[in-house]
């Protein structure tokens, strides 16, 4: 079932074009479309079509996942057991072994670094490359630049997979979206829960539509009526190409069709696993099947695990061992492995750069509290496809995971990487002042 | 939901094996929803466990096995609601509630006399998890994080005070739980390298290892009469449901499935074990009938 702010998007084909248009114009620019707006002058093809980002928000311990350190001092190494990948030499734990099954269909690097130690600003610095500038706006986010750069035809160009805008218990991140270039460059928010079923939060904050008044198509209507009222009484804004693109988003089978997973089969959706981020996972991939330029799967809105109202992120102050080895762990496993699996057998590792990793790691000394509290000093990332050379280790970590003992990859780094793929070169990263001192991630290529 | 419907619907037959033989296997949830630690109350007319019904919450609810019916057991509770344990006789429930990021406590219900105490770790950091009554209402035994060091065995009475460190290891130790008859601890611990199962007296002394498994061994549970314990073992590559006698001989995988098994409790009358159990990418309850062998007489 494919939802859109809560009513089925195949009741969406008889809405009318007037009725859409005056929903159009008051949709907040968070509605997305960034795609046409002010492109890129002059943007080549690159190896990607697509880029999709698993964000694991929160803070995964590389240490218990994809960077054991099994001589450590029993303070640092955990209590996971280490086992084999196909890769030799390259062991990771217990806790990912059907990722560790597959690191012939992927390089792992294992010295990114950040910026900062704080989620807010070292998730902004992970999804732009670079910290906020003056007046506290960010730089845009590489969703958000791929977006300027791409075609994308009835398909928002950045899709960001999550129940909200991402953040932690203060609030949003700022590096979420278009930042500089204003909101006109925000992703287009998708929600996806662990049966499949997709909603565009978007569309709810519309005035008075509740996802049950928009289960009634005359309650809906009534309620687009209002809204265009309201939106013709105060400052009107032409948005005209904008409201082409929703519109079509919303009306045209094929737009539909990328976002409806009940045309997956069983068998596929159970590969993945009924989670949201399993699900998501599996989106994702039809979303950059349908020729979406940039999706972000997001594991959690949040990153607290279980800290009121959240969402079961990384950020394993307490508890690691059990919560990596009881719940992350193996769903992440499951998903990512299974969205290997069918990027290849679906022929898209060619043309889709698939970048799976977090903010930062986690302290490899264990905490007071026996688990493991933010680390940027050190961290991984998993790349694959679009070129990328598979089976490749690059960088390492010292003898107890704390420091790089190579080049440290910086998120400027890894933003420029991606972009580098995407055919955005460097002359035209420097026209529009991004990303100017990262370099390419060479090894990997 | 229907029982009966959803659990006819689904009875397997589990394939002989030389190590166990013939197992009758049936689905009691269709949710699909990731749940934890279930228990058996009532004298296992009902199920106590937490189920992630919400993305913002994972709640703790009961279902009983007559009418099918599941309702939450705090329904006015928004938090995340973990760790749910009834005592023995009914009269006690416990759960963990969430309090700052990432500290958790514990809340001991008096459900006769309609009070409510708690345990909360001194640092705000801290957490308790696990916990589990001693049969005789005198204590609950838990895992107690920064008390002073790690993540550590720890005991208090029912009224959240009379703290007691029961372990002082290196490493982390997890998901105690009293054996019938109150005199052991049995938990998994991290001290000699990976997880594995310990036992322990129940005033802390004279901890012995009962599993010696190359992958992760947690989450034991005792039998009804005290012989046996069942347990999360990772050692044939994912996480199957163990059962062994209590001095650690005769491990057997019960469950033997590809996906992931977690969470054992054994039913009141020993024969069969509740188990969380990922099906075809789904988390649901099903109770395992144990094979003659390792099912209490």
């Amino acid at each position: 079932m494919f939802d859109i702010g809560g009513f089925p998007a195949r009741d969406c084909q008889g809405l009318s074009r007037r009725s859409f248009l005056r929903v159009g114009a008051s949709l907040p620019l968070a509605f997305g479309l960034p795609g046409l707006v002010n492109r890129v002058a002059g943007a080549t093809e690159g190896k990607a079509k697509s880029v999709l980002l698993v964000w694991l928000w929160g803070g995964v311990s590389h240490l218990d996942t994809f960077d054991p350190k099994p001589n450590a001092p029993t303070e640092y190494r955990g209590p996971f057991s280490t086992i084999p990948t196909r890769t030799p030499g390259l062991p990771f734990t217990e806790l990912v072994p059907k990722i560790a099954a597959r690191t012939n269909m992927f390089s792992i690097v294992r010295s990114n670094v950040n910026l900062s130690g704080d989620h807010l600003i070292a998730g902004s610095a992970g999804l732009t490359g670079a910290l906020e500038g003056p007046g506290g706006l960010h730089p845009p986010n590489f969703g958000s630049i791929v977006a300027r750069h791409s075609e994308s035809g009835n398909l928002p160009a950045f899709v960001s997979l999550a129940r909200g805008p991402i953040g932690d218990g203060r609030g949003p991140m700022k590096g979420h979206g278009g930042g500089t270039w204003g909101p006109a460059y925000d992703p287009f928010l998708v929600d996806c829960d662990g049966e499949g079923k997709v909603e565009i939060p978007a569309l709810k904050l519309l005035k008075g539509l509740s996802p049950q008044r928009l289960s009634n198509r005359r309650a809906l209507l009534a309620s687009l009526d209002k809204t265009r009222r309201e939106v013709e009484a105060g400052a009107k804004r032409e948005w005209s190409e904008l409201h082409e693109k929703a519109y079509a988003l919303l009306t045209s089978a094929d737009a539909h069709r990328a976002f409806d997973l009940s045309e997956e089969s069983e068998k596929t959706k159970d590969t993945y696993g009924y989670t949201s981020f399993g699900q998501s996972c599996l989106l994702g991939r039809r979303l950059v099947e349908a020729g979406v330029p940039y999706v972000q799967v997001n594991w959690s809105r949040f990153v607290e695990v279980f800290y009121k109202f959240s969402d079961y992120g990384w950020d394993t102050h307490a508890n690691n061992f059990e919560l990596l080895s009881d719940w992350h762990c193996p769903i992440l496993d499951r998903a990512f492995s299974a969205l290997l699996d069918d990027l290849r057998d679906r022929g898209l590792l060619d043309t889709t750069l698939v970048v799976c990793l977090s903010e930062f790691g986690r302290t490899p000394r264990i905490n007071d509290i026996g688990s493991r509290d933010h680390w940027p000093q050190v961290y991984n990332s998993i790349w694959t496809g679009a070129g990328i050379e598979p089976g490749r280790v690059i960088g390492e970590s010292d003898a107890r995971a704390e420091f790089p003992v190579s080049d440290p990859i910086t998120p400027a780094t890894v933003g420029t990487t991606m972009l580098e793929l995407m055919g955005i070169n460097t002359q035209q990263r420097a026209e529009l002042k991004i990303l100017e001192e990262g370099r390419v991630i060479h090894e990997l290529l | 939901m229907n029982f009966c419907r959803s659990a006819i619907a689904v009875t397997l037959l589990l394939l002989a094996s030389a190590n166990v033989g013939a197992q009758e296997i049936t689905r009691i949830t269709d949710d699909g929803l990731i749940k934890i630690t279930p228990q058996f109350i009532n004298g296992g007319s009902d199920l106590v466990y937490s189920v992630y019904d919400n993305p913002y919450r994972v709640t703790l609810v009961r279902r009983n096995f007559a009418d099918g019916a599941v309702v939450r057991v705090l329904p006015t509770v928004e938090t995340h609601q973990f760790g749910g344990r009834m005592s023995a006789d009914g009269k006690y429930l416990c759960w963990i509630r969430s309090l700052s990021n990432p500290q958790l406590e514990i809340v001991i219900v008096d459900l006769e006399a309609k009070t409510e105490a708690k345990y909360s770790p001194l640092s705000p950091r801290a957490t308790a998890r696990n916990p589990s009554f001693a049969p005789d209402n005198s204590r609950i035994v838990f895992a107690n994080s920064g008390s002073p060091h790690g993540q550590q065995i720890a005991s208090t009475n029912l009224k959240g005070k009379d703290f007691k460190l029961l372990t002082a290891s290196a490493g982390i130790n997890t998901s105690p739980m009293y054996s019938p008859d109150g005199k052991k601890i049995a938990f998994g611990s991290s001290r000699d390298g990976d997880l594995e199962i310990y036992v322990m007296n129940a005033d802390g002394s004279d901890a012995r290892r009962l599993t010696k498994s190359p992958r992760l061994d947690t989450h034991p549970v005792w039998s009804p009469d005290g012989k046996r314990l069942a347990f999360t073992s990772a050692r044939d590559g994912n996480y199957e449901i163990y059962v062994m006698n209590a001095d650690g001989s005769g491990q057997v995988n019960i469950t033997r499935h590809p996906e992931k098994d977690d969470f054992a409790a054994f039913h009141p009358d020993g024969k069969r074990l509740v188990v969380v159990s990922e099906r075809v990418g789904r988390f649901d309850l099903y109770m395992i009938e144990l094979p003659s062998k390792v099912a209490v007489k």
